[in-house]
This record gives C-alpha cells, sequence and structure tokens, in this order.
C-alpha cells in the first residue's frame, strides 16, 4: 500500500496525539497553576513519551498477521481481548461525540449561532461516513492532505500573535508550593486520549510491513511535533491574555487571534481564519476516532460491514444530537474516555510483561 | 441503479443543510451599530439608558458634516431605558424595524456616574453575551455617552472610525489592546494590578468630535478618578505606554518658554524592594530618548546648551511620573502594576489583593531618569536673538 510509509505514521500520529486541536484543556490547565502550568505541562511530556514509546515497542514485539484485530487481541487473547475491543469501540464513539460538539460548539461561538447541531453534525458525518466506507488508504490520503496547510496556517497564526505578547505574564513560571500541581495532575488526561487510537493503528502499519526503525522515528517525530505545537499554543496564550484571563476564557486561543488586528477590513476577522486549521483537525480526530471504531467493529461483523457503519454513524449522531445539555455531557464523555485511558494505562504494565514473557519463549524455544 | 438513485436521493437531501441559512440575514435587514452608550436612567435610580449608534449606509458616500445639530448625518442615535443594559436593548430592538448586528461594534462609551457604581453589572451581559466584542475600546466619559454618539468628527465618515484610528495610529499608547473591553477584563482578573480606560468629556465643536481628558483610574471595576493628560504622562512612561510624539517642556531659563522634544522612545523597568518591611519601596527607572527640534531657549546647538535642556527634560520627567503615583496613591488605585510586579517577580511576598491595597499607599517611590537627547533641527543657529535685536 502506498500511503503505508514512515512520514503517513508520523502525520497519523501527530493528528492522533492532538485530538480536536481545539485547546480547551488551557483554562482548565491554567486555573489553578496560572503561570506555573509548564510542572504540569513537562509531566505531559513524559507520560506521552513514556507510553507512545513503550506502545511502539509492544507493536515491534507483534508479529505481522495474528487473530485479531488490535493489540488487544494480541496480548490478552481473544477472549479478553474481544471484552476489552467492545469497550474500546465504546470510547471510540464517545470520543468522537465529543470532538463533534466541541467543533459544534466551537462554531455556534465564532460564526453561526443559530445553525441547528443536527445540520453541522450530519455535513461532519458526511465525510466520515464516506472515508470510513471507502477504506485504510482513502481515509489516510485524507488526513494528510489536509495536514500541511492546516498545521502552516495555524503555526502562522499562532507566531503573529506574539505581536501583543507581555512575555512577563509567564510570571512566575515555578510553583511557590506543589499542592497545586499534585491537584491538577490528573488533568494531564485530557491531552492523552490519543494513545488510546495507537491500540488500533500501531498493528494496521505493522500488517502493512513498517519496520521497528521507521516506527520508532515516527512517533518521535510526531510527538516533538506535537509537544512544540502545545507549548506554542500555551506560550502564546500566556504570554498575550495572561494566566487569570486565559483561564477564565472559554476559547482563549480563538480570542487570542481575534485580537490581532491587520492592516484593512479584508483581514480584520482573522479568528474566521483560524477556524479553518482548528475545523480541519476536529474533522479528522472525527475521522480517526470514528475508523478506529469501524475498524474493530467490521472485525467481529465480517459479513455485515455496511451495518456496522451505518450503526457508527446513528450512534455518533444521537451521542451528539440527543444531549439537550451539551456541556454537562461533554463532562460525562471526558469522564467515560479517561476511565478508560487509566485502565488502559494500567493494562500496559501487564502487556509489557506478556510480551516479554513471550520474547523469552520464543527465545528458548529456538 | 438503485444504489445510484439512493446516493442522489441522500445528496439532495443533505444540501439543504447546508450552514449558514440559519443565520444567514440580508444586509437591508441589518440596522449596523458602530457604538454604544451607556448613561443613567433617568426614571429609575438603578436602571441604565443605552444609545447605540446605527449607521446609515446611504449617506456614506456624502462627505460628513462637522456640527452635533446637522441631522443629515452618516449616523442615527437611538436610547432607550431598562432595568438592565440587554433590557433596554430590547427595547430599541422593538423600536425599529431591523435586526440589531452588533458585528461592528467599535466603542463602547460608559457614563463617569455608570462607572463609579460599578463596570461589572453593566458590561459583564453585553462582554459575556458578545454583543459587545473584547476588542471594542472602552472609554468613560464625564458627559453624557449619548452627546458622544451624536459627533459627527469632520475627519472620518463613520464616526466610530475616530475612535479607531487613535489607537490605530498609536497616537495614545503603544499597546491598544489595554484599552479595549478585553483588556479592562484581563487587568481586572490580574492580580496587582487595576483596570483603567480612556477618560473623555465635552469635545471640540471645531472637529465636532470629543476631547480625550485623559486616564480613568479604576479600583476592582468602580471609577475612582481620573488622570488628567499631564497626570497621565507620568502613567504612559511608567508602563512603556507613550508612543513617539513631539512634548513641550518648559525653558531652563526662561519661565515663559517652551522648547520641543520629539520623544522617540521611552523604556522604564519598575522594581519593588524592601517587601517583607512596612513601607515597600519601588524603584522606576526610566530612559528617554528623542530629539530637540527647536524652541524660545534653543538659540545655538552645542553641548552646553543641550547638557541644560537634558536637565531641564529630566527635572520635568521626574516631577510628572512622581505626581502621576502620587495622584494614583491618593486614590488607592495600583494602575501601574506595583502589585503585579511582586506577584511576578517575588511570588512569595505576595499576599493577595486585599492586602496590597492596604500596602499601595505605603509605597516610597524613587524615580530615575536617564535623558538621551540630541538636536535634530532646520538651522544650527536660532534667528530668534536678531528678531530680538
Amino acid at each position: 500500500m502506498k500511503q503505508v510509509n514512515r512520514n503517513v505514521l508520523a502525520i497519523l500520529l501527530f493528528e492522533c496525539l492532538l485530538g480536536t486541536g481545539t485547546a480547551e484543556w488551557i483554562p482548565s490547565w491554567t486555573e489553578e497553576l496560572h503561570s506555573a502550568v509548564w510542572a504540569l505541562f513537562t509531566l505531559y511530556v513524559l507520560l506521552m513519551f513514556g507510553v507512545g514509546l513503550l506502545m511502539i515497542r509492544l507493536m515491534q514485539s507483534m508479529p505481522k498477521e495474528f487473530a485479531g484485530c488490535t493489540m488487544f487481541d494480541y496480548f490478552f487473547g481473544q477472549k479478553v481481548g474481544a471484552v476489552l475491543n467492545v469497550s474500546l469501540i465504546g470510547t471510540l464513539l464517545t470520543y468522537t461525540g465529543k470532538s463533534l460538539l466541541l467543533g459544534v460548539s466551537l462554531i455556534h461561538y465564532a460564526a453561526l449561532p443559530y445553525t441547528p447541531t443536527v445540520a453541522l453534525v450530519l455535513l461532519s458525518l458526511f465525510v466520515s461516513v464516506q472515508l470510513l466506507s471507502a477504506g485504510f488508504e482513502a481515509m489516510l490520503r485524507f488526513q494528510i492532505v489536509l495536514f500541511w496547510p492546516a498545521f502552516i496556517l495555524a503555526t502562522i497564526l499562532l507566531l503573529i500573535s506574539f505581536r501583543t505578547s507581555d512575555f512577563s505574564n509567564l510570571l512566575p513560571a515555578v510553583p511557590t508550593t506543589w499542592k497545586p500541581v499534585v491537584h491538577s495532575a490528573p488533568r494531564v488526561m485530557q491531552l492523552l486520549p490519543g494513545l488510546i487510537l495507537l491500540v488500533v493503528y500501531l498493528p494496521i502499519f505493522k500488517k502493512f510491513g513498517m519496520s521497528a526503525d521507521n516506527s520508532n522515528r515516527s512517533f518521535v517525530y510526531a510527538s516533538i511535533g506535537i509537544v512544540l505545537l502545545h507549548a506554542l499554543n500555551l506560550l502564546a496564550v500566556l504570554a498575550v491574555l495572561g494566566p487569570f484571563e486565559a483561564s477564565s476564557l472559554q476559547w482563549p486561543v480563538l480570542e487570542m487571534i481575534r485580537i490581532q488586528k491587520l492592516t484593512g477590513p479584508f483581514l480584520e476577522r482573522l479568528d474566521l481564519i483560524f477556524l479553518l486549521p482548528v475545523l480541519i483537525s476536529v474533522v479528522s480526530a472525527v475521522n480517526l476516532y470514528a475508523y478506529g471504531a469501524y475498524y474493530v467493529l467490521s472485525h467481529y461483523t465480517k459479513p455485515y460491514q455496511r451495518q456496522a457503519l451505518i450503526f457508527i454513524f446513528t450512534t455518533v449522531l444521537l451521542l451528539t444530537t440527543l444531549p439537550s445539555n451539551s456541556e454537562r455531557f461533554n463532562d460525562v464523555y471526558g469522564v467515560i474516555v479517561t476511565a478508560f485511558e487509566l485502565m488502559f494505562f494500567s493494562l500496559m504494565p501487564f502487556m509489557w510483561l506478556r510480551s516479554y514473557m513471550r520474547v523469552r519463549e520464543r527465545r528458548i524455544a529456538k | 441503479m438503485k444504489n445510484r438513485l439512493w446516493t442522489l436521493l441522500l445528496c439532495t437531501i443533505l444540501t439543504c443543510l447546508l450552514p449558514g441559512c440559519w443565520d444567514g440575514v440580508e444586509l437591508q435587514k441589518r440596522a449596523v451599530v458602530l457604538m454604544m452608550g451607556i448613561d443613567p436612567s433617568d426614571q429609575d435610580d438603578h436602571g441604565v439608558k443605552v444609545s447605540l449608534q446605527l449607521a446609515r449606509p446611504q449617506s456614506f458616500s456624502r462627505s460628513p458634516q462637522g456640527s452635533t445639530s446637522s441631522r443629515e448625518d452618516n449616523t442615527a442615535v437611538i436610547t432607550k431605558s431598562g432595568t438592565e443594559v440587554t433590557d433596554a436593548l430590547r427595547k430599541i430592538q422593538l423600536s425599529i424595524d431591523r435586526n440589531l448586528f452588533f458585528g461592528h461594534v467599535r466603542a463602547v462609551v460608559i457614563n463617569q456616574v455608570i462607572a463609579q457604581r460599578g463596570m461589572l453589572p453593566v458590561v459583564s451581559p453585553v462582554l459575556q453575551s458578545r454583543i459587545t466584542p473584547r476588542e471594542s475600546w472602552l472609554f468613560v466619559s464625564s458627559s453624557p455617552a449619548r452627546e458622544v454618539l451624536e459627533y459627527t468628527p469632520a475627519l472620518d465618515a463613520i464616526p466610530s472610525t475616530y475612535f479607531t484610528n487613535y489607537f490605530e495610529n498609536r497616537l495614545l499608547l503603544n499597546r491598544p489592546y489595554e484599552v479595549t473591553l478585553g483588556g479592562f477584563h484581563q487587568r481586572l482578573v490580574t492580580p496587582g494590578i487595576q483596570p483603567f480606560a480612556i477618560w473623555i468629556g465635552r469635545g471640540n465643536d471645531g472637529l465636532s468630535a470629543p476631547r480625550i481628558e485623559g486616564i480613568a483610574a479604576f479600583s476592582a471595576d468602580e471609577f475612582v478618578g481620573g488622570l488628567n493628560t499631564q497626570q497621565a504622562l507620568g502613567w504612559l512612561f511608567i508602563q512603556n505606554q507613550f508612543p513617539k510624539s513631539p512634548l513641550s517642556f518648559q525653558c531652563p531659563t526662561k519661565k515663559d518658554g517652551q522648547f520641543v522634544v520629539n520623544v522617540k522612545s521611552v523604556k522604564s523597568t519598575l522594581r519593588m524592594i524592601h517587601l517583607k518591611s512596612n513601607e515597600p519601596q519601588a524603584i522606576v527607572h526610566l530612559r528617554l530618548k528623542g530629539w530637540v527640534e527647536g524652541g524660545a531657549c534653543v538659540i545655538e546647538t552645542n553641548q552646553m546648551e543641550l547638557e541644560q535642556l537634558r536637565q531641564q527634560v529630566k527635572n520635568e520627567v521626574k516631577n510628572v511620573v512622581e505626581t502621576s503615583i502620587q495622584q494614583c496613591q491618593a486614590m488607592n488605585t495600583d494602575i501601574f502594576g506595583m502589585g503585579r510586579n511582586v506577584y511576578r517577580y517575588s511570588p512569595r511576598d505576595w499576599h493577595g489583593d486585599n492586602e496590597w491595597d492596604q500596602t499601595f499607599r505605603k509605597v516610597k517611590t524613587t524615580v530615575q531618569v536617564d535623558v538621551q537627547l540630541d538636536f535634530l533641527q532646520a538651522y544650527k543657529k536660532s534667528a530668534l536673538p536678531l528678531v530680538r535685536q
């Protein structure tokens, strides 16, 4: 398959780790820690690198072909793997709904307050449904094609924001007491749901012959890219708006871009231009999570793939349109996703142990 | 064939869901709001009177009339009273035949009386609902806000552009964002610094525009007093907000003469020391660079004269800065950000805004001014002595 190469894997991993790219985590992080949020950021970087590299190592210990579709099948067997996969499908669909709700909320806030949620959701899902039915390669092509324009545009707009920055807002950079850091540590999970996707996508790349060296390199490049992007977002928001204003705003990055005024009436609404890369990353997150859920589900419903597609589509539509109070349901979905993340992280030592035992058995067998 | 028909039907149905139709309002059906003014209500002690300056696009092709009495203006002002701003806005909406559109609101003018009661109850609903965007300029007016909205400046067809140009042309401040609603809110929520706004008053009839009176200082969200243009100069210097522009200084030897310095940069630093003592100290170091561009006492361009002028500038700047700080200490409002300085650089000595409010009055200030001047004049020697002979 042409699309299965190191660069594509790096971009895919980047998009998995980025999530929706709406930076809604910034207000909750700065609420307690203010400008001393870098301690939490460091924790995030360590966790992401640690867990991600471990997952890459686990993937390298897996054979190309195995009975199953995700890493759970290989490390826990078919029965336990199936149970975990069903939870995984639920979590992926929940996060798809959460991402869509975030995107819709952003569109309502920034541009179209009266457009019904169902209209925006259907339009987004229209893209995803086509990609799901077209296959993995089509989905990859879509993800890759939009990546660079969105990334470059977002980075340029973030760099422009430094025109109105005051770097003294970054002080004090170190917390005076460590209690708020410990208390805020669980909020790191808001940036880590993307690691769950690796359970699905890494075995797919392994099946198409991705080498160990390439996988490592792709993950390192993707991780460095995502850390730099998140750091740029955080630095810009803190320097321009200050930690206190940032923690009180709903969408601090959007507001920060909005106050940048360039010459002439044509470019006055920079925030609407910034919506382009953000919505691309929202749609990208929706595609990745929906495809992940579809891929796992269609493994168990092989002759009924169309029905699986309809199930995915209907579930996501219901998750996004049924709730009357989107903010409360956003929190509920967040709790579900975080719970699965915690369960997944707690399973990682067992997966590593199983991998170690199997490698040892193979050595003994030789 | 059946699949294709279903696909075609699905596509047709989905195109009906294209977004934008729900939010689309034709331009002719919009009443474009350019500025908002808020005054105290005549009917109710706690109510407000909201004035909206609406654009009359059909008049924009004609040149503006520099008069407040002319009704052939590019704008129309509508005023209604209500218990709150949103109540008054609703009444205004019901009194006109178009949808109020707030996307072009450039400035919000708050009457001084309302500002003294507290800005947040008035401004918060419109800020939260984004009726007034965070980047709208904020003014506190000593005259009724409605009067400000009725001005039709001679130099700009769109009145709100007049205010915008003050900031986009960097005539008042180097960092215009701080004088917006968003900048006001940012200072409000940041510890150790109080918000400010531009203080305006009854205007210049010739230009048909309000007059800039100085800086309106707040304690939390309540207006506590203003710094006039001279006192505001000290604030501008300390905050690194002084834009490149000429300033006049008194001649060192002649009491009735002045000389002009074209200030090209003012950089200041503020340091707080002795924080653990009862009387903390603020050290303000200011560096001013500029060109001497003539005046009654600038006869020859030599170093001796330059040194005299330099010393005069140094003394006056120091005096202006000290007066500004004393005025703010008298009003007990730290719009300089001395408390914020403590929070940033000595966070362990920061004990909250309430304690800082008690401490700020006791801060002793030392102002160190460093002036670098040079001559930049058309003639090496002034013809004034010849004329006087």
